[in-house]
């Protein structure tokens, strides 16, 4: 399992192993600030970014 | 008041580990250390009966006997079972604390053990069972049957219990709210000052970091895994069917979405109320992404999306209730054949 | 940097006349007031009631409690940034009305659940004013203006929200002037010795690290926290401990501003308790840091870093008391600033809210970090609570607000202004048993 959070410490400190820093609390996989294409460019990094944690 | 006493084959007088093998038995009286415990019994208590058990016996037939002495001390009428003092033995301290908890719930009266604080079944009773701190030996003897005497007596009396440090057993880990006199700046600074000054302090709540979780081992080929959606974020289907809470959530759901190539804000809700939701129902897809993992899984980049996401409120969860979903969601996910998660946290 | 805070006791408030303060009796004119606060044109009505201790009277749900003051003429700015022009908070004289408040209750509040926009405001927060929930908070022991504005339907809920912040202050201004040219009942000085390297005679250096907000929940464009600020991109700031009392900085509208009142702002516990034992000579006090928590990693990475530098570098503290803004993601931010503090060598203390709803203590600690082991608690369990008779009077924002309010219900400690409270005014603590 990789966990996406804006919460980092808190992941650490419950013992999540695979983390993920997520864009923000309110968004974790996307930004409201951004255009629909950029916002959708980000999202695939960020997923891409959960797969190789889990596959390493 | 009537009191059974539990012992091991060892404070029972029958020998020490070589007869831990050694069943059940009843006696009348008081035994060994019953003696002491009836000198501070109060005036018209008496010990009507003890029970003995070998340690490895107790340890491997623990439904057996327990059954047995829940019998037993129906049987005499108690009103107070005591196991112990177990001081640092361990299946003795395990046993005591399980037959402790057995005459509790099953028979309504109350139960009080004895172990010293590094007793394994300190550990695993003392949330249920009043485990009075007895010392590494039993060189405390008269000290600990004193003080399960007299946590007894008040429990059959049914008087307030005191803190653990007034009373004598060890915390069992519960928080009671109170209030003080000194407002919560004044004991920030006094113990920051204490702090400063290398003198010691106690933390009001505990701090004990969180035991390390073992890792799985990484997934070997993306391209053949089952990746599944989870998000503590809250997100659920319009309507809310399974009644997610805004916090505290005692419950989760899991959503189909094998027909779906994106997420749309008309379909869904978000139960959560820690945070500002507006933003992920506009568009879902900001905390379960299955529009980008739907690409990857036409792409081959991952093997299949799995044909459904799991979804709770996180905010506010009591540790044991979050253990609970976790392992449910873990079973369900593990029954499917899932072999990997992506877990949103908001 | 000195303020003086000029206190004029108030023991007794009623409608009347006219405003004035007459000994430490509170006259006010209802009709002008009224006036005062339609000015803005976005409220189409208010309604203002007086409420004393020892009253069968339920209030809710309230936005913000606010006390009563007022700037000496030619010292200042009331409310900076928000009432007025930018100006340093903090100097000067202050008229205070001790004994008295401005509370604000939200028109447009309603009781059930509307989507997130509606939570922003006063959610469930009560004002109890008999009974042991009254003894259990300050708030009950002192006199009140309640003020009940009404926003024209069309006033969009944002737009709303300001017009009650800006109400709340003008009415706390407005009461505060009818001390002006009065003789105080007493006067309090605060001042602070400019920072130096070293403490005062060896004594122990200690900072406060507060946060304003909590951006998991949003801020609207137009909301006032500090100077005016909505605090959006905010890194922290030093703030001199009279800004914060004197005006510079207000809660924020959120849901999660519960166990938070500008009032303790105006009479912050921590910044009140550092002052006394920096007077008694039992530490330096060495200044204050306002931060917020974040809603993005990278925000909460780097305001916690600046926190953690500004509080060794530039306040030169050995030690710090942390408080957080209500709910669960703050205390990332104050654990991880508290973690960078320690790194640094600067010693911590942190306020935590446990709300273990299952009492046990491994639930109480959101999270553990080794070091940050000075932790004091509010207790916002919801374990104590009160069972209270329907109230003789409710003043309520709107009828169906008053509907719940009215009869006789349970009263959970957290849902009561002044009881579980972030700024460190709380006196309930957790014990273990």
């Amino acid at each position: 399992m990789t966990q996406v959070t804006a919460m980092v410490p808190v992941a650490e400190a419950v013992g999540s192993n695979r983390i993920v820093k997520a864009c923000g609390i309110v968004y974790p996989v996307g930004d409201a600030a951004l255009s629909p294409e950029e916002e959708l460019e980000l999202r695939r990094k960020l997923v891409r970014e959960a797969l190789a944690a889990l596959a390493s | 008041m009537r009191v059974v006493h539990y012992l091991n084959q060892f404070f029972g007088g029958i020998g020490g580990e070589d007869k831990a093998d050694t069943p059940l038995e009843v006696r009348p009286g008081a035994v060994g250390p019953g003696r002491a415990l009836e000198q501070v019994l109060p005036e018209g208590s008496e010990i009507v009966g003890t029970i003995i058990c070998g340690d490895n016996f107790a340890a491997e037939h623990t439904e057996e006997i327990t059954r047995q002495v829940v019998r037993q001390v129906e049987e005499w009428k108690a009103d107070l079972f005591l196991a112990g003092p177990c001081f640092e033995a361990g299946r003795y301290g395990t046993a005591a604390g399980a037959l402790c908890a057995a005459v509790q719930t099953q028979l309504g009266i109350p139960a009080v053990s004895g172990m010293a604080v590094e007793n394994p079944g300190v550990d695993l009773y003392k949330h249920e069972v009043y485990i009075v701190d007895s010392g590494q030996n039993a060189a405390n003897m008269r000290e600990a049957v004193a003080g399960m005497a007299r946590l007894g007596s008040k429990l059959v009396n049914k008087e307030t219990v005191g803190r653990p440090s007034e009373e004598g057993y060890i915390p069992q880990g519960i928080l009671r709210s109170e209030f003080v006199e000194e407002t919560a700046a004044q004991r920030l600074a006094v113990m920051l000052l204490a702090k400063l000054n290398g003198e010691p302090f106690e933390a009001e709540v505990p701090i004990n970091p969180a035991e390390p979780v073992p890792m799985p081992p990484p997934v070997a080929d993306l391209s053949k895994a089952t990746v599944a959606l989870v998000t503590d974020g809250g997100l659920v289907p319009k309507g809310n069917p399974d009644k997610l809470p805004r916090a505290f959530s005692k419950v989760w759901g899991a959503y189909d979405i094998s027909n779906q190539e994106g997420l749309k804000g008309e379909d869904y809700e978000v139960a959560h109320g820690g945070y500002d939701n507006r933003y992920v129902q506009e568009d879902p897809n900001r905390l379960v992404p299955v529009d980008v993992l739907r690409e990857m899984e036409k792409s081959g980049e991952v093997g299949k999306l799995h044909n459904e996401f799991l979804s709770t409120t996180g905010n506010g969860n009591p540790l044991e209730n979050s253990r609970r979903m976790g392992r449910e969601m873990a079973e369900r996910l593990k029954a499917a054949g899932v072999d990997s998660v992506i877990l949103t946290s908001t | 940097m000195r303020l003086s805070l000029s206190n004029h006791t108030v023991s007794e408030m009623e409608f009347g006349a006219s405003t004035k303060l007459q000994g430490s009796l509170l006259q006010i004119n209802e009709a002008e007031l009224t006036q005062h606060l339609l000015e803005d044109r976005r409220l189409q009505s208010v309604d203002l009631a007086v409420v004393a201790p020892g009253d069968s009277c339920r209030v809710g749900y309230v936005f913000d409690i606010v006390e009563p003051r007022a700037k000496e003429p030619g010292a200042g700015t009331d409310f900076p940034g928000i009432l007025g022009p930018a100006a340093i908070a903090g100097q000067g004289a202050t008229h205070v009305l001790r004994g008295a408040a401005v509370t604000v209750v939200d028109g447009g509040q309603p009781g059930g659940e509307l989507g997130y926009i509606s939570r922003r405001g006063g959610m469930t927060k009560v004002l109890e004013m008999s009974g042991p929930p009254a003894q259990a908070s300050s708030y009950g022991s002192i006199h009140h203006l309640v003020v009940v504005p009404h926003p024209r339907p069309d006033v969009e809920r944002h737009s709303a929200l300001n017009a009650l912040r800006i109400a709340s202050l003008k009415a706390a201004v407005y009461l505060a002037r009818t001390a002006l040219g009065q003789t105080p009942s007493d006067t309090e000085d605060f001042e602070l010795e400019p920072p130096q390297g070293g403490g005062r005679n060896g004594l122990h250096r200690v900072a406060y690290i507060g946060q304003i907000h909590g951006h998991q929940h949003g801020t609207e464009l137009d909301e006032h926290i500090l100077y005016g600020s909505n605090t959006r991109g905010m890194m922290p700031v030093p703030l001199h401990p009279n800004e914060w009392l004197d005006g510079a900085v207000v809660i924020s509208y959120s849901w999660g501003a519960r166990g938070l009142e500008t009032y303790y702002y105006q009479n912050h516990p921590v910044i009140g308790e550092l002052y006394r034992l920096h007077r008694a000579g039992e530490l330096t006090f060495a200044g204050t840091i306002a931060t917020t928590s974040s809603d993005t990693e990278a925000e909460l990475s780097r305001n916690c870093m600046v926190a953690a530098k500004l509080a060794k570098w530039e306040l030169k503290a050995d030690g710090v008391i942390l408080t957080k803004y209500a709910g669960g993601a703050p205390h990332t931010d104050m654990f991880e600033t508290a973690r960078q503090c320690e790194a640094l060598g600067v010693k911590t203390a942190v306020l935590v809210s446990d709300t273990a709803p299952d009492r046990r203590a491994e639930s109480a600690a959101l999270m553990s970090i080794p070091g940050v082991d000075a932790v004091v608690s509010l207790s916002e369990g919801g374990d104590v609570s009160w069972q209270v008779p329907a109230a003789q009077r409710v003043i309520a924002g709107n009828a169906e607000v008053a509907e719940i309010l009215a009869p006789p219900q349970e009263l959970s400690s957290g849902v009561v202004c002044g009881v579980t409270n972030n700024q460190g005014a709380s006196r309930l603590r957790p014990m273990i048993y």
